[in-house]
């Protein structure tokens, strides 16, 4: 018998040749849909993170820059019926933070700069929401101080309970991850982890505030900014930790419904992010 | 096989090839994005397009890096190694769309370049888990850019087949960067073991495979080494070495031979033996695997043709390879090792019907 041929120029393939090609089709037709749909099944699942890109909010408030920009609104009342006031985290376009500008005021990339300093006024801030986990921030669009400021009862007298095991006011060592807030709160998702990387090492270097996300062990997030022991930047000294799972020691404070570690850079150690979830505590 | 520069020779195969291939890339799309869309409403989309793009992307590559050694193995599989070019094009511009989305995602709108951006990010190249992997596909999809910028037969020519085939073995170097830069990447952020159970069944295929038929071609080649050496019968001219017997060669088809490195495909057809270099012009495609059509030796491969007495293309093609002069004693045959140049005719022996017949085909 004639053993079959195969030329690709020619119009007709040797039945042997052709029925190899119809069951090498119809694998295909089994492996590139189930390779879909075990990938898709089986990947980590995504945060409820939201980043309202398009859709632009007005807020008014009072600002404060200490040690991050901060904008506070007052959300409600509690159950006494004292206003609850809520800090909304100032970050800038791409990957850049609500920046300081030289002369002591604030600007947002692109934009010119205030050049008054605007900490304790009342401000309007324009700009699009990102949020996740009770944590707000606004990628700011525009920022103007208000003539007639809104007077607000002064917020540092009135503040949520504490509801987490870590709000502890004394000297604290926390393990988590070094990210930064606006890609994990809901511009990207994933924000975290190695896949991200790089995108929190440019958001960091930009001056977007870093944050730790503390993971408990029943799977709790907290998330606490980091700043210095004296409020100054991190951000250089925490890029190469962006990404990683670290243990750092400091002092906390909250601020409303954000908690603000001011760490000392010195007692960074990386840790095993299978360790993340032992929140360790220390004075 | 073109004579003037076309971008792509449509025949029939690749016409319903690229079809398949279309619609397979749409059902896979379109079946990760709608069961992104199901399973997890809060992707984002571009997340979703760097996903659906980049896993789509390392799945083709693994059935194009099958596809050679699953040729090798059984050559009804040669339709699917014809049309592999456009396979390999089309998994490029996915792989790109991923890396182009990656970068845009993670690099731009920051405070410097994003090609900078790639490189001094992550700067943890003495780390092995925190190591910079998008760089490696960066790296990667270069190669891989290379490669689908040189693939059409213009630049195998230009290039010289050689330089081409150098270039383009560079496909493993891509392989091995890609399944590090998934491995080190996203697989760190994965924690089923599905997937990476997934990753590692797509190496074990390719490496498999090709292990497989490496060994299938080393007990080739070694079936290809006449036991016998220089012929001690007196009459067989200096430099002839006993290659088989003629029965050995199925009529219009080849038996490989490999005498002293030189590796030969000596083709049978009629009454008539020709030698000729078993490495096709074109590809280094196994010409003794091809057969003797319209007096043409064929490869087995895309179809590149050479006449078996002077080891040239028929005109107007101009591929040329090496001729060797054979030499039938009785039912024996001998080829002298010693190539002429590419292109060189050289007569056929001759097989007569009496094995006395005795006719000596050399200088």
């Amino acid at each position: 018998m004639q053993e079959e041929f195969y030329i690709g120029w020619q119009t007709e393939a040797p039945p042997s040749f052709a029925r190899v090609v119809r069951r090498s089709v119809t694998g295909l037709c089994v492996l590139v849909p189930l390779t879909a749909i075990l990938i898709t099944y089986f990947q980590t699942g995504f945060s409820n993170g939201t980043f309202e890109f398009g859709k632009k909010t007005e807020l008014e408030g009072i600002f404060s820059e200490n040690p991050f920009p901060f904008l506070t609104i007052e959300s409600g009342k509690d159950a006494t019926g004292n206003p609850v006031f809520q800090k909304i985290l100032l970050v800038g376009k791409g990957k850049f933070g609500f920046q300081k500008a030289e002369g002591g005021g604030w600007r947002v990339e692109g934009e010119p700069a205030f050049a008054e300093a605007m900490a304790g006024k009342g401000v309007k801030v324009s700009g699009f929401l990102i949020y996740n986990d009770g944590k707000t921030a606004m990628e700011v669009e525009s920022i103007e101080i208000q003539e007639e400021a809104k007077e607000f009862e002064k917020p540092s007298t009135v503040y949520r309970p504490p509801s987490t095991v870590h709000r502890l006011p004394s000297a604290v060592q926390l393990r988590g991850e070094i990210t930064d807030p606006k890609c994990l709160l809901g511009v990207m998702n994933p924000g975290q982890g190695k896949p991200h990387r790089d995108c929190a090492v440019r958001c960091l270097a930009g001056g977007i505030a870093p944050m730790l996300k503390v993971t408990g062990a029943s799977g709790e997030t907290e998330y606490y900014l980091l700043a210095g022991a004296n409020g100054e930047a991190l951000n250089d000294r925490l890029l190469e930790y962006a990404g990683d799972g670290v243990q750092i020691c400091g002092r906390l404070e909250q601020q409303d419904d954000w908690w603000v570690l001011y760490a000392d850079p010195a007692t960074i150690r990386r840790v095993n992010k299978g360790t993340l979830n032992v929140g360790v505590m220390c004075n | 096989m073109s004579v003037i520069y076309d971008p792509v020779h449509w025949t029939p195969h690749k016409n319903v090839y690229d079809k398949i291939l279309l619609a397979f890339v749409g059902l896979y799309l379109v079946l990760f994005g709608a069961l992104e869309a199901i399973l997890h409403p809060q992707v984002t989309a571009e997340t979703l397009v760097i996903r659906a793009t980049g896993t789509l992307a390392f799945l083709m590559l693994h059935i194009i890096l099958c596809i050679g050694p699953l040729c090798r193995l059984d050559k009804r599989f040669l339709p699917l190694l014809y049309n592999r070019r456009h396979l390999g094009v089309t998994m490029f511009l996915i792989g790109l769309t991923h890396g182009v989305f990656n970068i845009v995602q993670f690099h731009t709108q920051g405070n410097v370049d994003p090609l900078v951006s790639l490189f001094v990010s992550n700067t943890h190249y003495g780390s092995l888990v925190r190591f910079p992997f998008q760089s490696l596909g960066f790296f990667a999809l270069i190669i891989l850019f290379l490669m689908a910028a040189t693939s059409h037969d213009f630049w195998l020519k230009n290039l010289t087949p050689p330089a081409w085939k150098v270039l383009h073995m560079g496909v493993y170097a891509a392989y091995a960067m890609i399944v590090m830069h998934v491995m080190l990447g996203v697989i760190q952020l994965e924690k089923s073991p599905v997937l990476i159970g997934l990753t590692g069944l797509g190496m074990f295929s390719v490496i498999g495979l090709h292990v497989v038929a490496a060994w299938k071609q080393m007990k080739k080649d070694q079936a290809a080494r006449p036991s016998g050496v220089h012929c001690p019968i007196s009459n067989i001219p200096q430099g002839f070495v006993y290659a088989c017997e003629v029965a050995d060669i199925p009529d219009n088809r080849a038996k490989m031979l490999i005498i002293h490195s030189e590796n030969i495909a000596l083709f049978k057809y009629g009454n008539k033996l020709s030698a000729v270099h078993n490495l096709c012009k074109h590809q280094n495609g196994p010409l003794s695997e091809g057969k003797i059509i319209d007096g043409c030796i064929t490869c087995p491969w895309h179809g590149y043709q050479y006449r078996p007495e002077d080891g040239q293309s028929p005109p107007p093609f101009k591929e040329m390879v090496c001729t060797y002069d054979v030499m039938v004693e009785g039912t024996k045959v001998y080829v002298n090792p010693q190539p002429y140049p590419e292109g060189t005719a050289r007569p056929p022996a001759t097989i007569h019907s009496s094995w006395k017949s005795l006719e000596v085909i050399s200088q």
